[in-house]
């Protein structure tokens, strides 16, 4: 199981230099999406600006005023947590193929990102959802904000179990009726679904001022596309659906122009609408993605 | 088709359904789960058609092996139909019954036939193979199929009209006999019934020849010859013409007494003819003499009467006045001119009586003194009678049959009985119905006595039994006996198609009325006997002396000359063409073991060389 090296101090150490790559805005203005710091009360200097009146008198800089004889006010960043979800599919299709580990290679990269946040002394928590016997399934943990907290998600992790078709939508609309304010949210899936589905589940999640980033997990075997026989039954993890396919010789090529596909449909949508997408195919490139395509990508910092 | 072992298709069951088990595992295919079928939705692979069974060559190659084996294991056979020889045989089917001795101008229905039956022999190739059956009370191959066209003219011209009415089943068994023939010709005056030729045989191989045309015909239907002096005779007389026929009534006695009665019969009437009294009678034959009449064998008939000219004499002991009474007046109704006188045993005295009686009837006693030609015991007593042997005496009785009484037999519920140990000779006339005590025992029989005629009836007679309406076939089996007993010992009158048989122990020649000369082997009990199949007299020389039989001969539908249904079935195949459309054919079996056994090795021959395939590729190509 991947998730296990979550919690390997070797794979804690190399996360150790890498940090959630946050908006977090120098000031907060009206219409701009900031998260994190916000002006207010704080210790660390932001700016100046102009007395006006009825302006706090106490912040006026009166070292300022002595000596240029002008009325300034010092502005503070204020220091706000940012509430950091990590959302996984633990959907059936998950699961599949078997080989392939995906929800493990998941779940390995939610508890990476999460102890990146918890690092930034973040508020952080992870969230699985699937859809079982037509019912969205939620499971929250605990939120952590201090990296001595992390092993305590062991055990959420380790309770996750792949069953259940993918409801993106359902998923959103149900954490935004707990009305929590702005946050990061990584979305990990293998966004197997009606592409109506993630863009509908996007977009909600997106008005709702949350920064998201999406992380599209696949299998190395999934997405690369390999049949040995001619004549394949192949059957949905999820809606149980069998068909008989005959593949024809370029059928390797066909499914694997076929993933692209969906990946870049995916990920165009996650441009459009200025959300991050990031690429996770194949556990077995799991350094790479963390080290690499998660700071190019923005991902981390 | 069909199986000698049903029971075996079940292997036939088994093996295939674990065949097509087998063959479906191994064609399931191994489904491949995948996280969703939209990665695989762009493929533009087909989506194939689901189907149970694929065309597989090993899979039914093994399917048919299987299938052969179980196959013969169950004994597969095919019923075949093949011809039955390889010449042509012709069957030639006569009806010998009486009407087909009927006379016309141009010879009788017989003689009709017969040059029929000769043309198509003289017309047939010379291959052809001819067999003659007739058939009358029985079916008789006068002549095996043969190519020998003299034997078979000779078989032919054997052919003569018997004097009984041909029975049914006697045509069935003909038509049996004659069915391995290619073709058959039946020869009748009547045609048979469509139901019963289609039963028997195809109806499209016979052809069916209806002989003679409608004639007129007088018949003596019977004769009564009344009591020699005392009462008038009579003769039934019915007239089968269409017009009014004159004829002309002889009546003739062997005592030398001759009546002629003329007179005019009505169509289709029947007269009764009153004659006489005959004054002293014996055998009388009536006989009729008409112009015109077709049919002679319905012409005469014989009856026996006794003589009247010395007065008979009867004596009747029984301890019981009432059976006294009653046996008297059966004597009297059987013959009026006998002097009947009845005593109680008991109180009987021989030395007193002078009288010489030709019958003496002892019911319920034996009076060892007492000896007439005739001597009738009923129910003797327990210690027994003369030759006969009383084992026991039971309760009750049941009388089955009444064998050669020329009546249909009833069964009836007699009294008491004696049980009899008859002796070696003796004729039953009626035993009863068997039963787990004491078996069938003799009721009624003819003892073989010498010259002397004794009769035992073994059951009781008291209380009226004889007289009851209800015990008729009682009185008819007394009667019977008592006319057996007082005819004269070298005479009988019995009818035609009936079975007579008569004490000869070193055997005897019958000469029959045509002429025809037979000798008759005895049987174990010294009897021999004959069928009376013609009108007239028969006369059995046997060491012990001549007797003669008269057979009399009436049948109201043989005698109808008028009367011949169309044929039901009008289309007949042409004779050139029939023999060889419906050749003579049998049906056999024909079992497919070796067959299938070798369908079933060849399957998995060819099984083997499929699966092998590569390696004799290989070796043929390391041989090039």
């Amino acid at each position: 199981m991947l998730e296990a090296r979550a919690f390997e101090p070797e794979f804690l150490g190399r996360l150790d230099r890498l940090a959630l790559g946050i908006k977090r805005a120098r000031t907060a203005r009206v219409g701009q999406r900031t998260l994190g710091r916000i002006h207010g009360l704080g210790i660390e200097v932001e700016n100046f600006k102009t007395y006006a009146e009825g302006d706090d008198l106490r912040f006026l800089d009166w070292n300022a005023f002595a000596r240029l004889d002008d009325l300034l006010l010092r502005t503070y960043r204020a220091t706000r947590q940012v509430e950091v979800t990590v959302l996984v599919d633990a959907s059936a299709s998950m699961a599949v193929p078997r080989a392939d580990d995906k929800l493990g290679f998941a779940l390995l990269l939610g508890a990476a990102l999460a102890y990146l946040g918890i690092g930034e002394n973040d508020a952080v928590r992870m969230v699985s959802f699937a859809m079982h016997r037509g019912k969205l399934r939620l499971d929250r943990s605990a939120v952590y904000s201090r990296r001595e907290m992390y092993p305590q998600l062991k055990p959420f992790i380790n309770a996750i179990r792949p069953e259940g078709s993918t409801r993106l939508a359902a998923m959103a609309e149900q954490l935004l009726s707990e009305r929590r304010p702005a946050g990061l949210m990584i979305l990990l899936s293998d966004f197997l679904v009606d592409p109506s589905d993630y863009e509908d589940a996007l977009t909600r999640l997106t008005i709702a001022r949350h920064e998201l980033k999406v992380v599209h997990v696949m299998g190395e075997r999934e997405s690369s596309g390999q049949f040995g026989d001619h004549v394949m039954r192949v059957r949905d993890s999820e809606s149980g659906e069998v068909r008989e396919l005959a593949l024809g010789e370029d059928a390797g090529e066909r499914y694997r122009r076929r993933v692209e596909e969906l990946a870049a449909r995916l990920r165009d949508f996650c441009t459009r609408r200025g959300i991050t997408y990031v690429r996770a195919f194949g556990a077995p490139n799991l350094d790479h993605i963390l080290t690499s395509e998660f700071p190019r990508l923005g991902l981390v910092v | 088709m069909g199986f000698l072992s049903p029971l075996n298709l079940l292997w036939l069951a088994g093996s295939l359904a674990v065949l097509v088990l087998i063959y479906l595992r191994s064609r399931a295919r191994l489904t491949v789960e995948v996280s969703s079928l939209m990665l695989f939705e762009e493929l533009g692979a087909p989506v194939i058609q689901r189907r149970m069974l694929r065309l597989d060559a090993l899979f039914w190659l093994e399917a048919a092996a299987l299938s052969a084996l179980s196959l013969a294991l169950a004994g597969l056979y095919l019923r075949v139909i093949e011809p039955v020889a390889t010449h042509h045989t012709h069957a030639l089917v006569f009806d010998l019954g009486a009407a087909m001795g009927a006379q016309d101008g141009h010879g009788s229905r017989l003689d009709q036939a017969r040059a029929e039956a000769l043309a198509i022999v003289a017309r047939a190739p010379a291959d052809t193979r001819f067999s003659v059956i007739g058939y009358a009370l029985d079916a008789d191959v006068m002549h095996a199929a043969g190519g020998d066209r003299s034997l078979t003219r000779a078989a032919l011209a054997n052919l003569h009209a018997t004097a009984v009415a041909p029975r049914p089943a006697a045509l069935k068994a003909a038509l049996i006999r004659a069915r391995e023939a290619a073709a058959i010709d039946l020869f009748t005056d009547r045609p048979p019934s469509p139901a019963m030729v289609a039963d028997v045989l195809s109806p499209a191989r016979l052809e069916v020849h209806l002989v003679g045309a409608a004639a007129e015909n007088l018949a003596l239907v019977s004769l009564d010859p009344g009591t020699p002096g005392i009462r008038k005779g009579h003769c039934v007389i019915r007239s089968f013409a269409q017009h009014p026929m004159g004829s002309t009534l002889i009546i003739e006695s062997d005592h030398g007494e001759r009546l002629s009665l003329p007179m005019v019969i009505e169509p289709e009437a029947e007269a009764v003819v009153p004659f006489g009294p005959l004054a002293r009678g014996g055998l009388v034959h009536a006989h009729l003499a008409t112009v015109g009449d077709a049919l002679s064998a319905d012409d005469d008939r014989w009856a026996y009467v006794a003589p009247g000219d010395a007065k008979s004499r009867a004596l009747v002991l029984s301890p019981d006045p009432a059976v006294r009474d009653d046996l008297s007046r059966i004597l009297l109704g059987i013959n009026q001119n006998l002097t009947v006188a009845a005593f109680d045993p008991g109180q009987y005295r021989r030395a007193s009586d002078a009288a010489a009686y030709e019958l003496i009837v002892m019911h319920d006693c034996y009076l060892p003194g007492l000896d007439a030609p005739a001597l009738l015991l009923i129910y003797p007593p327990a210690a027994g009678a003369r030759d006969l042997t009383v084992t026991g005496t039971v309760g009750a009785v049941e009388l089955e049959d009444r064998s050669a009484s020329g009546t249909a037999g009833e069964t009836l519920m007699l009294g008491r009985a004696r049980e009899l140990a008859l002796p070696a000779g003796s004729v039953v006339l009626a035993h009863s119905a068997g039963n787990p005590a004491h078996g069938a025992i003799p009721l009624a029989a003819m003892v073989g006595n010498g010259g002397q005629h004794l009769g035992v009836i073994a059951f009781d007679v008291r209380n009226h039994l004889l007289m009851n309406p209800d015990d008729l076939e009682a009185l008819l089996l007394t009667v019977e006996l008592v006319k057996r007993l007082t005819a004269p010992a070298n005479l009988r009158v019995v009818n035609t198609a009936s079975y007579v048989t008569m004490a000869a122990p070193g055997g005897a020649t019958l000469l029959e009325p045509d002429g025809n000369v037979r000798k008759l082997d005895a049987d174990s009990s010294g009897q021999v006997g004959f069928m009376a199949l013609d009108a007239g007299r028969y006369r059995l020389k046997a060491a012990a002396g001549d007797t003669s039989i008269y057979a009399n001969y009436f049948d109201e539908q043989e005698s109808d000359l008028a009367a011949r249904p169309e044929l039901a079935s009008p289309t007949r195949p042409p004779p050139a063409n029939r023999g060889s459309a419906a050749q003579a054919m049998t049906s056999g079996v024909m079992t497919l073991n070796a067959w299938l056994v070798a369908l079933a090795m060849l399957g998995l021959l060819v099984e083997s060389l499929l699966l092998t395939r590569d390696w004799w590729w290989r070796r043929v190509a390391y041989h090039v």
